[in-house]
């Protein structure tokens, strides 16, 4: 059994058919890469995974799970972990307050206890912090532990949006875009944390990204949309000189190549 | 604990002993007192309102739960017979009750739609108040809600609660009771899951929380402290009108707004201090009655202008006066001009 199956997921918006009878299979352990060019329908893919938008018809088996109309939150708990294209965190909190605020699923949660315990209770848990730090330590900001997370730069909030996801031990994450916006310092250490976390944590991932080389670096498959449609899948390699990929990417094919 | 937690707690304390030493400092001007009393009602409302802002919503639909708790607490008492302290809790779990019925739409919308859809549903549980006459007298309005009458207190004797002397001693201590439950779900780790939907509710979801199940937590329990603000109040007034100028109309959501904003939107304490001085002052110049809203109004923008975290929020923001005016003393010295030679 595959770990995500998704059959001729579509979504609709108005008449416009942003994902169109697309069939995506993930295997436990792999990387895939997604690509696509602009508006291909790839972060609307990733929103019918991990839920923050329902499909308008298809299926999606998640660990033998018909997630289908899951709730975002009840995926979450199956080991689905998202990675925004925009910055997504939480504002008013310090770098480490997120980490904890995405390890919810890894505290003794529910309203019950939420209504019972005090935060500060949680916020002191050794066991919940180590986590917290190992994260941390694992995507390099353990020197800004206390900061505000909206005063980071560009590169290291995309760095704690991965520590966020993966705070809650998923089993697929989904990154959308992780390395736009970086530096070729930035990015050569993005590539290497999404290499360790598939590596020694065992985390599937299904990334989505613009740069081709990354890609190549980083999956052994890739699938490539096109107009909400699957264009062709197969390793990386294959996909970026496929005639019709470059077709589709015409006016950029210059960097495909 | 630190050291600000022990200024905090004093200041608790020192508030919890004043509002109790009140009635004999007060014992002279009983009419002193039915303002303080009416006060710490209003507070809890506020307070209720504040608790929505935790979620990022602006609630104007606190009035409505408050309706629902007024009426339910003089149906239950008058109709049903039920005595006054299971009738407060009732009526207000009944509050609490419709707030989880309509829970679901509202907490789908966001931001004005929220605000809107609540000021209207609010409007609408006083339009039922008014024209349900057989239950709550309508447009005549509900005469003759009972107090707690006649009860008896260990070492006290029997206290005839009903005068509003004495009926301020209960309208305090449960509102009391009512704000340390708010102040704990403040501390709780609720509060957490709370301030991650605030902050980003796509990514709350994201990391597994329940977004609409928390929501709805929270939305219940304000309309609880909201509804038991209605009962208080009903046994306080001991009539209830469902007219558009009663304390139930829209413009009361307005001046609840006004209270929370004023007193700090941010600070737990915000709605009592906001409540506290604009009702004082509204007491103060009830000579000039018909300038009131204007006064009101006047205070309202000149807090917005010149101290947006509100009156509680004064220390903050002169210690952040003091550092910006700190930094440009030493900026016009030396930062500035050497970033201008350094480009030039
Ligand atoms: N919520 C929405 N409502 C209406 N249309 C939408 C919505 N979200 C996306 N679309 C449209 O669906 C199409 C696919 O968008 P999507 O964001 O999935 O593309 P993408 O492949 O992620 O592109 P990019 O590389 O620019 O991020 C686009 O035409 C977009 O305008
Ligand atoms: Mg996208």
């Amino acid at each position: 059994m595959s770990l995500l199956e998704a059959s001729q997921v579509c979504k609709n918006f108005g008449g416009l058919a942003a994902v169109n009878k697309v069939d995506l299979v993930v295997e436990e352990g792999e990387i895939v890469g997604l690509i696509g060019p602009n508006g291909a329908g790839k972060s609307t893919l990733l929103n019918l995974i991990d839920g923050t938008l329902r499909v308008s018809s298809g299926r999606i088996v998640f660990r033998g799970h018909d997630i289908t109309r899951y709730s975002p939150h009840r995926r979450a708990r199956l080991g689905i972990a998202r990675v925004f294209q925009k910055n997504a965190l939480f504002r008013s909190m310090t770098v480490l307050e997120n980490v904890l605020a995405g390890s919810y699923l890894r505290t003794d949660h529910g309203p019950l206890a939420a209504l019972t315990r005090t935060l500060d209770k949680v916020r002191k848990d050794p066991g919940l912090l180590d986590r917290c730090h190992e994260l941390l330590e694992l995507v390099g900001l353990t020197d800004r532990t206390h900061e505000l997370c909206v005063n980071l730069p560009h590169g290291s909030q995309r760095e704690l949006c991965v520590a966020v996801a993966l705070a809650s031990n998923p089993t697929l994450l989904l990154l959308d875009e992780p390395l736009t916006g970086m530096n070729a310092e930035e990015t050569a250490s993005m590539i290497r944390i999404i290499k360790e976390i598939n590596r020694t944590r065992g985390t599937t991932v299904l990334v989505v990204e613009h740069n081709v080389r990354a890609v190549l670096g980083l999956c052994a498959r890739a699938v490539v949309l096109n107009y909400g449609q699957k264009l062709v899948e197969g390793s990386p390699r294959e996909c970026v000189t496929d005639p019709a990929v470059i077709e589709a990417y015409l006016g950029t094919d210059a960097d495909v190549a | 604990m630190t050291k600000r937690g022990w200024t905090k707690l004093l200041l608790w304390v020192g508030l919890v002993v004043i509002a109790f030493a009140l009635p004999t400092i007060l014992r002279r001007d009983p009419y002193w007192l039915t303002v303080f009393c009416l006060l710490a009602i209003n507070t809890l409302l506020v307070s209720s309102l504040r608790s929505v802002t935790l979620i990022n919503e602006i609630s104007l639909g606190q009035v409505g739960f408050a309706v629902i708790g007024a009426y339910a607490h003089a149906a239950l008492m008058m109709k049903a017979h039920i005595p006054f302290w299971p009738s407060l809790i009732l009526s207000s779990l009944f509050s609490a009750l419709i707030a989880l019925a309509v829970a679901y739409p509202f907490l789908k919308v966001k931001g004005i739609y929220f605000s809107i859809l609540t000021l209207l549903t609010a409007e609408t549980f006083r339009l039922v108040a008014y024209y349900w006459t057989s239950m709550t007298g309508g447009s005549l309005g509900l005469t003759g809600v009972p107090g707690p009458g006649k009860q008896q207190v260990p070492f006290v004797g029997e206290v005839n609660f009903d005068r509003p002397a004495n009926y301020y001693y209960i309208a305090v201590g449960v509102v009391l009771v009512a704000l340390l439950i708010l102040y704990w779900l403040e501390r709780a780790y609720i509060s957490f899951q709370w301030r991650a939907i605030r902050d980003d509710n796509l990514l709350a979801g994201a990391v597994g929380i329940n977004v609409i199940g928390y929501k709805t937590i929270n939305f219940v329990i304000a309309a609880f402290m909201a509804g038991l603000s209605g009962a208080l109040f009903a046994s306080y007034q001991h009539n209830l009108s469902p007219d558009t100028t009663s304390r139930f109309g829209v413009s009361m959501s307005i001046y609840l707004l006004v209270y929370m904003v004023v007193g700090g939107k941010d600070y737990f304490v915000g709605p009592l201090m906001g409540t506290t001085v604009l009702m004082l002052i509204a007491e103060a110049t009830r000579s000039s009655q018909q300038y009131q809203p204007m006064i009101t109004g006047a205070i309202a923008i000149l807090v917005i202008l010149f101290l947006p975290m509100g009156l509680v929020g004064i220390p903050k923001q002169v210690r952040s006066w003091r550092r910006v005016k700190r930094l440009r003393a030493a900026g016009v010295d030396g930062v500035n001009p050497a970033g201008k030679e350094g480009k030039a």
